[in-house]
């Protein structure tokens, strides 16, 4: 069975008010359910203003884009479509609304308006998901920058969203942060959630299924991850920088030491040679 | 002439139920021309640290010296801002402090607090832009209108033309993608090359590994292990430290070794594959 | 700067008491009621009833009486300039006299009179905030002024507010903190001056904190809408107020103690 496209972007255009170029120029593509989709491009590629689009912050100058099966234009559609797509953004700081951890988890189904006890249970969830449930009663200010964004997914995932939408959500964190953030979006994903993930760090895409690659406004490439990683020159050309154990794992696939289809993990690769 | 720290200790604080030691004896020495880093995770005391290289704290009586170029940094001294002064400290997201109308004003901030006079302020921020490597053109546009990345260079530019003996950096590339991380250590080289004592607080090894003289690592305000990239590698194979991640590159090194591959304990890709190949060619 | 955000004026300090566990609304309406009588009733045996009811009250709050009185230490110097102001320039039959300085009978009475009054005003606001939660007091003004909200006063955005702002208060201190050591490693200097002066010279952190605080002000917006925000219609509570027995009966016995007190400052006021 062939899974459905949750996300549809059709021709899409957008300018900001008072640009003189477009941000995204005849932009088409799906979002599958239960995909782990990356959204790759360089600072000004449009990525963020694509991701925006994805839960109807902004709304296309041109063309449409639906969102299961609603569009994004449709003002009574609003707040099923948010529902439907919850969205973690940059600045772990900027999120957080509430002064204490689990009343900010629960800012979003209170928004739904759902009763109390509902609201109990998946906050409760959410923040065992997030490795959060220790600090439930804890000020929200005594949280790290790593543990406020993990709160800040928790609030996402307590609205119970099929798609989560994550703008560059590492940007501001250290490794450690870096890697607990992914590590819970596995999980997420290993549960059937559809994850978007945009970003400019390659080797955070190592355990999405497919990546798209966005240039000034418009889609350049569309595929599988491994095959990402195999496009040496082109990944410069679009202002991508290749890490230092992508370049390697590339260099040990072209000897054909490892083959392609190993995850250009540390573990992927270390299994694949201790194989030999 | 250089920076010293002796068995230095901050504890947040004292005597309330909040009490926190985010330093406990603590050692460094740096050199002019020579780059430290200070690497640990968040929490591990490094940007306490980095506060005291500059006088912004003090050493409390019994817990610690520091002193800089001669200068001992003591409470109520007038050194001061004589350490201040030789020593530029750039905080973490350093366009935040951004204020100025014009990346003139901006620039000559720090110089026209040091004294330097007004007629040799255009000289002073003309060279502190080229050091950045942003053009005159600057000059009278409105630092807030810069692009993320410009608006960085400014901010360093700032603390650059203060012509600080030494330059202290808080997580300096924080928010960067790579090719601003590149374009920022090869600024940093080549202060460093001018005879600038350049220290680098960072959470990102790798960074650390590649361009530092000497390396401090720090964990719960403790140090780990201090010496050159080579010593630090061996340490942190042997013993991982909370919160530092060691380079993906170098972990596979670490986890190959361990396994009894002999490979060198690198970070630098190529090295690696071409011992790798040499091992499987070999068998 | 770390440490005011955990004793900033009359901050909320958590216990297990049946006081903390009393609806907001009710110590909201409490604390009223007790302000209006400070003013209403004139006799100054009155300080001494309210004296007894704070003992009581903090009994009641299980928190240490020394943190209930150390919380107004913001605001003595308030306190003892009204009494001074009373002390020095009531007119009436002197007591004392130095030079052009001279106290009257009335003056000691009125310093003593206004001083108390004001001690024991600012004693049981703070004792409100110490013994509930912003959140909490947001929720209950909230819920208090709800029923005006048809007729436009904007009850649910003023508590939005409040509670985004209280959010936001140690952050900003935090940074207010950072900019200024930013501004000082760059060789400001701060404190020296005079007034004029040291304005000016906080320039350099109040422009970039107002750049930082209207950024962090679309980027909050932008998040809320992004889950769900869409202003109070509609809007459930997680943790939902709930009037109890025990809310209604201290109400009654503030609301007949004060009644009482009234009543006696009349009839001693007639005789």
């Amino acid at each position: 069975m062939t899974p459905k496209d949750i996300c549809t972007l059709q021709d899409v255009g957008y300018t900001y008010p008072e640009a003189d170029r477009p941000a995204l120029d005849g932009v088409s593509f799906q979002v599958r359910e239960g995909e782990w989709l990356a959204l790759l491009g360089s600072n000004g590629s449009g990525k963020s203003t694509l991701a925006k689009h994805l839960n109807a912050l902004l709304l296309p100058t041109q063309g449409a884009c639906f969102v299961y099966g609603m569009d994004t234009r449709d003002e009574q559609n609003l707040w099923t479509i948010r529902s439907h797509v919850a969205m973690v953004f940059q600045n772990p700081e900027n999120q957080i609304v509430g002064t204490v951890v689990e009343d900010d988890a629960a800012f979003g189904p209170e928004n739904l308006g759902l009763p109390s006890e509902e609201i109990r249970k998946r906050v409760d969830w959410a923040l065992s998901v997030t490795g959060l449930e220790g600090k439930a009663t804890n000020p929200t200010y005594s949280l790290s920058g790593g543990e406020k964004q993990r709160l800040a997914v928790a609030g996402a995932l307590a609205l119970d969203p099929p798609c989560l939408v994550l703008d560059e959500p590492t940007a501001m964190l250290d490794p450690q942060g870096r890697r607990d953030l992914l590590s819970i979006l596995k999980t997420l994903h290993s549960q059937g959630r559809t994850i978007v993930y945009i970003t400019h760090r390659l080797e955070e895409t190592v355990f999405c299924d497919r990546a798209l690659v966005l240039q000034e406004g418009r889609v350049e490439w569309s595929g599988c991850i491994s095959e990402l990683f195999t496009h040496r020159g082109k990944l410069e050309e679009w202002g991508l920088e290749c890490p230092p154990f992508v370049e390697l794992w590339q260099m040990l696939v072209r000897e054909n030491i490892i083959s392609r289809n190993t995850p250009a993990t540390v573990d992927g690769v270390r299994q694949a040679l201790c194989l030999l | 002439m250089s920076i010293i720290v002796k068995n230095l200790t901050h504890i947040y604080h004292p005597s309330t139920p909040l009490e926190t030691v985010a330093l406990k004896d603590v050692n460094l020495r740096t050199e002019k021309g020579q780059w430290l880093s200070i690497v640990g995770h968040t929490g591990s005391g490094k940007s306490t640290l980095a506060q005291y290289l500059n006088a912004l704290l003090v050493p409390e009586a019994g817990r610690g010296e520091v002193s800089v170029e001669n200068y001992l940094s003591r409470p109520g001294s007038s050194q001061l801002r004589s350490i201040r002064h030789t020593v530029g400290l750039v905080f973490q997201y350093p366009e935040q402090q951004l204020f100025a109308e014009t990346v003139f004003e901006e620039v000559a901030f720090a110089p026209r607090n040091w004294g330097v006079a007004e007629k040799d302020l255009e000289e002073v921020v003309k060279g502190a832009l080229r050091e950045v490597g942003l053009s005159e053109s600057f000059l009278d546009r409105n630092p807030f209108q810069l692009s993320g990345g410009e608006k960085r260079r400014i901010a360093l530019a700032s603390v650059l033309a203060a012509n600080p003996a030494y330059l202290v950096l808080d997580e300096p590339t924080a928010g960067l993608d790579a090719t601003g991380r590149k374009d920022l250590v090869k600024l940093l080289l080549s202060q460093k090359e001018k005879g600038r004592g350049i220290v680098f607080v960072t959470h990102d090894l790798e960074i650390a590994l590649t361009a530092s003289d000497s390396i401090l690592v720090l964990e719960g305000g403790k140090e780990v292990v201090q010496g050159d990239p080579e010593k630090i590698v061996q340490a942190l194979s042997q013993n991982p430290v909370r919160g530092l991640c060691l380079p993906e590159v170098l972990e596979l090194a670490v986890l190959l070794e361990q396994g009894g591959w002999k490979v060198p304990l690198t970070w630098n890709q190529r090295k690696l594959f071409q011992s790798i190949v040499k091992r499987v060619r070999k068998s | 700067m770390k440490f005011l955000n955990h004793l900033t004026f009359g901050q909320f300090v958590p216990a297990p008491s049946i006081i903390h566990r009393l609806d907001p609304r009710c110590k909201i309406l409490g604390t009223m009621l007790l302000l209006t009588g400070i003013f209403l009733i004139k006799h100054p045996m009155a300080f001494g009833v309210w004296a007894l009811l704070l003992l009581v009250m903090t009994f009641f709050s299980k928190l240490p009486f020394s943190l209930v009185l150390r919380s107004v230490k913001p605001v003595m110097i308030l306190v003892v300039f009204t009494a001074l102001i009373h002390l020095f320039f009531t007119k009436g039959t002197p007591v004392f006299q130095w030079g052009i300085i001279s106290i009257t009978a009335e003056g000691i009475r009125m310093g003593a009179y206004m001083g108390l009054r004001l001690l024991f005003l600012v004693l049981f606001a703070c004792f409100l905030t110490l013994t509930t939660s912003p959140m909490e007091l947001s929720d209950g003004l909230e819920k208090l002024f709800s029923p005006l909200a048809p007729l436009g006063f904007p009850a649910h955005e003023l508590a939005m507010m409040m509670t985004i702002a209280l959010r936001f208060i140690p952050t900003l201190l935090d940074e207010t903190d950072r900019i200024m050591k930013a501004q000082l490693a760059r060789g400001a200097n701060l404190d020296k001056g005079n007034l004029w002066q040291r304005l000016r010279a906080m320039l350099p952190v109040l422009v970039p904190l107002f750049v930082i605080v209207f950024q962090r002000a679309d980027d909050l917006a932008t998040a809320m809408e992004a889950r769900c925000y869409r202003g109070g219609n509609g809007r459930t509570r997680f943790k939902p107020l709930c009037w109890k027995m025990r809310d209604s009966a201290a109400l009654i016995v503030l609301i007949l103690t004060i009644g009482l007190l009234i009543y006696i400052d009349r009839r001693v006021i007639v005789l």
